[in-house]
């Protein structure tokens, strides 16, 4: 791949805000996270981290269309259709555009019963028209690599183990190689080994040209693949992490958890791989009044 | 690039004369009968559009309309008022939409026989039980406009092997078979004459739960093998969210919502379908 590809934002999000309005709860609002900026290049991958209850799912979720936005806007650049604001997009490209490019990788498997996991690993190759004994070749590999047990390719993956389960999860996601891949804790429930080979994976398909986005508390190993790092915060992490200074402004009440503090503290904190910039440095350097609009 | 082969709009129907209390309603806050004239609203101004290669889920509480709705597309229902497009599409492209609630009861008929196939809530209303099983699959091949016995044994036989169904027992009475077998028999019947929009009318309602699991099996084959375009009424969210790629939430003769399956059961907009999804097992 040539570097000015490389360098081309796949993806785009700018200023992406969720909210959601709980009408069984008398109207309650939640804000998951607001005002999230970044920009993913081709062929990167890129690491969002920070806590739980952060919204680091519900971004990626945004992104795939589960979530609608509230406000904001997430600009992908697709092969099939050029530059689309995925927010609001019809449901015609989105469906377009998780069959042949997009893939999501959740934490948890939901299949219907009755089908074997070897056929659940085929159905994306399926669906984009491969005959089913070549799905399904290509599906045993896939389950091979990923060390699930030959005998049982033909047992239904509801009686499989969490472990396992991730791992058939993570084979759907890679067979069809698609062009941008989702990944929402890939490594949560797997041991050293299986970790490894999924790691290898993802390596792999980064050489390929393929654009991961990936959310995972386990920065220890994914920060040896990672181009990019986003780390996502609450208020109440800000107000710890700053403790020992006094916030020359005054912070909106704790009930909503907002990442981050403003777009540019947060930018701050996406770091270049080998060039991590402490928060506390940041705030150390940047003068108060950058902060004054939060009020 | 998918396009629509089906389009509804303005789809209103209602039984009664309304009055001047409840024409000046718009919305689904208004109750399916109306307090002061008792008209009963069962559609009220439905728009969308099925892609070809789409399954479009429908769900809602009983008496929300699915089935008007249904009856009214599978034509064996008359509408106050709206369209239904049908736009025939070939390998070329396609060919000018036509108004299928304009069509005479001739040109209906034969519409609803070579491009519909419908299985109902249940399977008394699909199969004739006075006819066996294989006579039920021919009786749609000859309003077809099939006419070879032997063709007509041979297509049966096969498509009671791709809803597995033994095809040793095609001249059997239907009185032997299971409610799952005669839900079979139905997606047969209705697969007969390669229909171009399948609808599925609550078909795993009623059911156990392995023949459930059998069915739904069928139909997704369907959707992946034949790119099957379906049309899938169910008020049950997990069959919903195994097959239906969008889905419209129904209540009161209105749409409250529509969208992704995904989006419509993670992130719910209307209070409505939050009930709803809150409520799924």
């Amino acid at each position: 791949m040539h570097k000015e590809e490389q360098t081309q934002p796949i993806l785009e999000v700018c200023h992406l805000k969720k909210t959601f309005h709980l009408h069984l709860l008398d109207g309650r609002l939640i804000e998951p996270f607001a005002d999230v900026s970044f920009r993913v290049n081709k062929g990167n991958f890129f690491l969002i981290s920070g806590k739980s209850g952060t919204g680091k799912t519900s971004i990626l979720k945004c992104i795939y269309r589960t979530y609608l936005t509230t406000s904001g806007e997430i600009w992908y650049d697709s092969h099939m259709f050029g530059r689309v604001e995925i927010a609001t997009a019809s449901e015609k490209v989105i469906r377009n555009l998780r069959e042949h490019e997009l893939a999501f990788c959740s934490q948890f498997l939901n299949v219907l019963p009755r089908v074997s996991a070897l056929d659940v690993t085929a159905e994306p190759l399926v669906r984009l028209g491969v005959e089913r004994a070549e799905a399904r070749a290509r599906a045993r590999q896939w389950l091979g690599r990923l060390r699930i047990e030959e005998s049982r390719w033909q047992a239904s993956p509801i009686t499989f183990s969490g472990g396992e389960q991730q791992r058939l999860n993570l084979a759907r996601a890679f067979i069809a190689r698609p062009r941008f891949l989702l990944l929402d804790e890939p490594t949560a429930s797997l041991d050293a080994l299986s970790k490894s080979i999924v790691l290898e994976m993802m390596s792999e398909a980064r050489a390929a040209g393929v654009t991961i986005v990936t959310v995972s508390h386990d920065t220890t190993a994914m920060e040896q693949l990672a181009d990019n790092v986003y780390w996502l915060q609450s208020y109440e992490e800000d107000l710890c992490k700053r403790s020992l200074r006094t916030p020359p402004w005054s912070y909106p009440t704790a009930s909503s958890k907002v990442a981050g503090c403003s777009l540019r503290m947060r930018e701050s904190l996406i770091w270049e791989k080998g060039q991590p910039i402490l928060l506390e440095l940041i705030v150390r350097l940047t003068p108060a009044h950058n902060f004054s609009c939060l009020g | 690039m998918e396009t629509w082969l089906l389009k509804v709009q303005h789809l209103s129907k209602r039984y009664g004369s309304r009055c001047s209390y409840c024409s000046t309603l718009t919305g689904p806050e208004q109750k399916n009968r109306c307090p002061v004239c008792g008209t009963v609203t069962a559609c009220a101004d439905i728009h969308f559009a099925l892609n070809q290669g789409e399954v479009l889920g429908i769900v809602g509480e009983s008496g929300s309309g699915k089935s008007t709705l249904m009856q009214i597309v599978n034509l064996a229902l008359p509408a106050d008022s709206g369209e239904v497009f049908y736009r025939e599409i070939h390998e070329y492209g396609s060919a000018a939409p036509i108004d299928l609630l304009t069509l005479d009861k001739y040109a209906a008929r034969s519409f609803r026989n070579e491009r519909l196939g419908i299985v109902h809530q249940r399977p008394e209303l699909g199969v004739n039980m006075h006819f066996s099983v294989g006579g039920n699959v021919a009786e749609k091949l000859l309003l077809a406009n099939w006419r070879h016995v032997g063709r007509i044994r041979e297509r049966t036989a096969e498509l009671m092997r791709l809803t597995e169904l033994p095809p040793e027992r095609i001249d059997d009475d239907p009185h032997t078979f299971s409610g799952g077998m005669l839900q079979r028999v139905q997606i047969a019947k209705a697969l007969a004459s390669n229909p171009a929009i399948l609808l599925l009318d609550e078909v795993t309602s009623g059911l156990d739960l392995s023949v459930q699991a059998c069915v739904l099996d069928l139909i997704k084959r369907l959707q992946w093998e034949l790119k099957m375009t379906m049309l899938l009424v169910s008020h049950d969210l997990g069959v919903i969210k195994q097959l239906a790629s969008r889905t419209m939430v129904m209540k009161n003769g209105w749409v409250v919502e529509s969208g992704l399956t995904d989006q419509i059961l993670q992130d719910p907009q209307h209070p409505y379908t939050q009930l709803l999804v809150s409520s799924a097992l």
